[in-house]
């Protein structure tokens, strides 16, 4: 059930008005009944997988919060590392089974020893990096001290399974929604500044998931399935909406999940705050999935030694966690290539940073001024759509193709010729979408510097602005959305994650 | 709270208030099937003593002026493009809601389908065009594959990317073409396909029909017996008929019987209903606005004699039948125009009353030579030596001309808007523009140019010239 589907649109508003009308005391279990509901509507035996999971961490969390008060460090341990152990084992045998099995064979293959004939033949079980992360995540919080064990075992359930961040995040951590749905009973659902603001967020992420995210995947998937039929123009204007259709995409979810949790009285941590304006790779990443990123940085690269232990040792952290972080998001190595690119950044980055400066100060360049700052956004971007090449092609080969064709086939006139407009969006398509993109941009512009949230900026405005740029977004959503017969729906990209 | 709420309900209204626009701006308004559902909607209750359901055979074949003029019946042609039995079925229930006829014609083509399903793109014309109701519900239940049906049911999700191909009539809430005004369901095929007579024989033979045609096909007969209505089942000619077809047809006679419902395929009848094929048709599978007079008359004949259908003729109340009768005689007229050849012809055709007609003498031009002398003489132009421009409105004559301080003319219609220039060249010549609807017509460069617009059926229905760089031979 992806949240711009039909269904979605009746299970929500049905879910929503039983939460509202009964006893406060039900609360907790609708939400876990529609949840499961929600997880089982891609595959219900997959809810096995989630409830293992929930079963697992859950226990973990009382039997290390018991052994921390008895003072069995040993134990605690051991049961952390159990705990990581299995539920890694889980994420491990599902999601990268096949994919080490083929890594393993191409090694035997290499060698002239035979091959390992044998492959598993299942569907990935729908946001399994994101539960299986979020249940860690709690079980680490525990160990550490930083939450008390919940031993509500449904009010466990639902954290791990809350339908609105289920299946693609934000990777929720326990201190924020657990603590939240400890005080469930408490929260005052008829509150109409927030059901409003949630209400503006889905709108929005519905806008740019169905208007900007599917339509520039036309044109992505076009130039990307055949890039050997195309030159520089095209595959430059590809990659670029690429990085435009993964923001969408991924940030729309988000959106709407934040959007849906609020309505119904739930705070989601941040997950995307303008991305594309940050001016330096880490400025990226601290804007980037920032949920993810804050949960490999806080139970991952701080624990590995963060920056204290030299910098050779921590560029190293950093290359741990951005390749984990590249395999996290997929079962295949163009994944853990655009994960290294992305910690090679950093890492020759901090290496290049006294050079720069000293540049800088030799060459007497002006850095308070726009110029500068415009210049820092604009080559981060450019890394970053260089790296979303390894990342959306279907293999290292293939990106690797994908760039020698972007400097050996030169195609400048496509811009002026019309060609442009055959690639699977003509010309209307196209106007729809650069002044939908238009539209995104200044609503990221007006978060970047006014710091303000879409919701937050049109509550600041009057009734008739508010109504009109909500009313608006609907209406452009139902007549250029991409939905209904004939066309494929794009499944939100990071539900394969 | 009750300010919130007030604010809340408004925006929501006028959001439902945009939405429902947007949806009839983009909803589909094809003629066919869609459309003329909506036109029925609109007649007068129990108003329509024929109505008829069916494919595009039915559509393209009874031709309700021809029905009016000849026998004063008003009828109705309630169909749509491949529309199977089971669409024909709901059809024809809904359309009994508000009129009882003295006769239901099922065009009985459709029983030859062999599909479950027929394209969605026929689904969506032959259902779109019913209002909510447990007919359009059942008839998508019958139509459409069941994971399709509740994005076709909301409908918005099957157009709501027509926004590329909007045009003037998706603002409107009627179509304003001449033709819409009294339509009454019949879609007259304009051009003509010579083809083949089809060679089948009349073998008896029988194969059966499909489980869901049978179905249907029995629904409609026992409907129709239900509410003591009579039906009759017409196989309207066609060339394309294969012996597969003819089998098929032998069945549903056979069904027909057990109803005690006439059966008529006059693609074995051929005495009865002598089509041409070199001329009647529209293309193999229909007729074109010529066969369709021809076999509407015929059958018309058939009807009037067995069936107690009264004659409405002079009847106010029917007024948009004879208003339809009088488009399709022009539009009839509008085509045997174009497919004049003899400027003899021609030149009594262009005459007549309903027609604006537009000339110009162009370029190189000798006013005396014959085929142009007899056309401006016709219509009672003089002095064209030198070149010019001219409007001669049927009925009223030379309305208008160049070169009497004039050069340019611009009026309009409630509909169309109409230009005719004169423009002084550099070189001392002059160039002729006549324009209809943004539109300029010019066939020749030298010689004169002839536009006709016909008033009733709003259209060019013909322009041509006589071409002196080709012996002032006619063009088009």
């Amino acid at each position: 059930m992806e949240f711009n589907s039909i269904n979605f649109m009746i299970f929500f508003p049905v879910v929503l008005a039983l939460y509202f009308v009964i006893p406060k005391a039900l609360r907790q279990i609708w939400l876990l009944a529609a949840s499961y509901y929600f997880y089982m509507s891609w595959n219900a035996r997959y809810a096995l997988l989630i409830a293992a999971s929930t079963l697992i961490t859950y226990v973990s969390g009382i039997a290390i919060e018991r052994y921390r008060d008895r003072g069995r460090t040993g134990r605690r341990l051991t049961v952390l590392f159990s705990c990581l152990g299995i539920n890694l084992g889980i994420l491990l045998f599902f999601k990268y089974g096949n994919f080490l099995i083929a890594s393993l064979d191409r090694g035997l293959e290499l060698l002239h020893i035979g091959s390992v004939d044998q492959r598993f033949y299942f569907l990935l079980p729908v946001g399994i990096s994101f539960y299986t992360f979020q249940a860690l995540g709690y079980t680490i919080d525990v160990y550490r001290g930083d939450v008390r064990a919940e031993t509500n075992l449904i009010r466990y359930a639902l954290f791990v399974s809350f339908f609105p961040q289920l299946v693609a995040g934000p990777i929720e951590r326990s201190k924020n929604l657990l603590s939240q749905m400890q005080n469930i009973a408490e929260i005052k659902l008829w509150n109409a500044r927030r059901v409003t603001s949630g209400t503006i967020l889905m709108i929005w992420g519905f806008f740019v998931k169905m208007v900007i995210a599917d339509r520039a995947a036309v044109l992505v998937n076009t130039v990307f399935d055949n890039y050997r039929m195309y030159g520089s123009t095209e595959l430059v204007l590809a990659a670029v909406f690429f990085a435009l259709q993964i923001y969408c995409d991924f940030g729309s979810y988000s959106l709407i999940a934040i959007g849906a949790a609020k309505i119904m009285g739930f705070e989601l941590m941040e997950n995307f705050n303008t991305p594309y304006f940050a001016c330096s790779i880490r400025d990226f990443w601290s804007r980037w999935h920032i949920s993810l990123s804050t949960w490999f940085r806080d139970y991952l690269y701080i624990p590995l030694g963060g920056n204290r232990r030299g910098r050779v040792r921590k560029s190293v952290n950093i290359m741990i966690v951005f390749l984990a972080s590249g395999l996290w998001h997929g079962a295949d190595w163009s994944y853990v290539v655009w994960g290294g690119i992305h910690g090679a950044y950093q890492v020759i980055g901090d290496y290049l940073a006294s050079f720069r400066e000293k540049c800088i100060r030799k060459l007497r360049v002006n850095t308070a001024c726009f110029s500068w700052k415009f210049l820092q956004t604009a080559v981060t971007f450019v890394l970053v759509v260089f790296a979303w090449i390894f990342f959306r092609a279907d293999s290292i080969g293939d990106a690797l193709q994908y760039i020698r064709r972007i400097w050996v086939r030169p195609t400048p006139w496509v811009l002026f010729n019309g060609e442009i407009f055959t690639l699977g969006l003509d010309r209307p398509e196209m106007n729809i979408l650069l002044v939908s993109i238009c539209m995104l941009g200044l609503v990221d512009l007006v978060r970047y510097r006014k710091k303000m949230t879409l919701d937050v900026f049109l509550m600041q405005q009057n009734l008739w602005f508010r109504g009109g740029i909500m009313i608006g977004l609907v209406v452009l959503i139902f007549v250029c959305g991409k939905y209904g017969v004939g066309f494929d729906p794009q499944q939100f990209i990071y539900f394969q994650f | 709270m009750r300010k919130t709420a007030v604010k809340t309900v408004g925006i929501i209204m006028i959001l439902c208030l945009v939405l429902w626009y947007a949806n009839h701006v983009l909803s589909i308004k094809d003629d066919d099937g869609v459309y003329s559902m909506k036109k029925f909607y609109e007649l007068d209750k129990n108003t329509v003593d024929v109505l008829v359901v069916g494919s595009s055979h039915a559509y393209s074949s009874f031709n309700t002026g021809v029905l009016w003029r000849e026998q004063g019946i008003s009828s109705y042609v309630l169909s749509g493009s491949a529309q199977p039995l089971w669409n024909s079925y709901y059809c024809l229930r809904e359309a009994l809601k508000t009129q009882t006829p003295k006769l239901i014609v099922l065009e009985g083509y459709r029983v030859v389908e062999e599909e479950e399903f027929v394209d969605i793109g026929y689904a969506i014309k032959n259902t779109y065009g019913m209002k909510w109701s447990r007919n359009r519900l059942d008839a998508v239940w019958a139509g459409v594959p069941q994971e399709e049906r509740l994005g076709f049911l909301l409908g918005y999700t099957q157009y709501h990317d027509r926004y590329k191909e909007l045009s003037e009539e998706d603002f409107t809430f009627h179509k304003k073409a001449e033709k819409y005004r009294d339509w009454r369901g019949f879609e007259p095929g304009m051009i003509t396909e010579s083809v083949e007579e089809p060679d089948i024989g009349a073998s008896t033979e029988c194969e059966e029909l499909t489980e869901k045609s049978e179905k249907y096909y029995r629904a409609i007969l026992a409907l129709a017996r239900e509410r003591n209505i009579p039906i009759m089942v017409v196989v309207a000619p066609f060339a394309s008929m294969t012996e597969e077809d003819l089998m098929r047809f032998n069945t549903a006679q056979k069904i027909a019987q057990e109803y005690e419902t006439p059966f008529l395929n006059y693609n074995v009848m051929r005495e009865e209903m002598p089509i041409n094929y070199a001329t009647d048709m529209l293309d193999e599978s229909h007729l074109n606005i010529r066969g369709s007079c021809k076999f509407t008359s015929g059958w018309g004949e058939y009807i009037a004699g067995r069936y107690h259908i009264p004659d409405h003729r002079g009847d106010l109340a029917y007024e948009g039948w004879e208003r339809n009768a009088a488009y399709l005689d022009a539009l009839l007229k509008d085509m045997e125009l174009r497919e004049t050849e003899d400027t003899g012809l021609i030149q009594e055709a262009i005459l007549q009353n309903h027609y604006d007609v537009f000339v110009s003498v162009d370029g190189y031009c000798q006013p005396q030579e014959a085929a142009v002398s007899g056309i401006l003489a016709a219509l009672g132009i003089s002095d064209a030596q030198g070149g010019g421009l001219w409007h001669f409105a049927g009925g009223d004559g030379i309305v208008w001309s160049s070169g009497n301080g004039e050069d340019s003319r611009y009026f309009e219609t409630d509909r169309h808007d109409f230009g005719l220039k004169r423009v002084q060249l550099p070189d001392g010549g002059y160039d002729n523009e006549i324009v209809i609807d943004n539109q300029r017509y010019q066939t020749v460069e030298n010689g004169i140019n002839v536009v006709v617009f016909d008033r009733i059926t709003g259209i060019v229905a013909d322009s041509f010239g006589i071409d002196g760089d080709d012996g002032y031979q006619l063009c088009r």
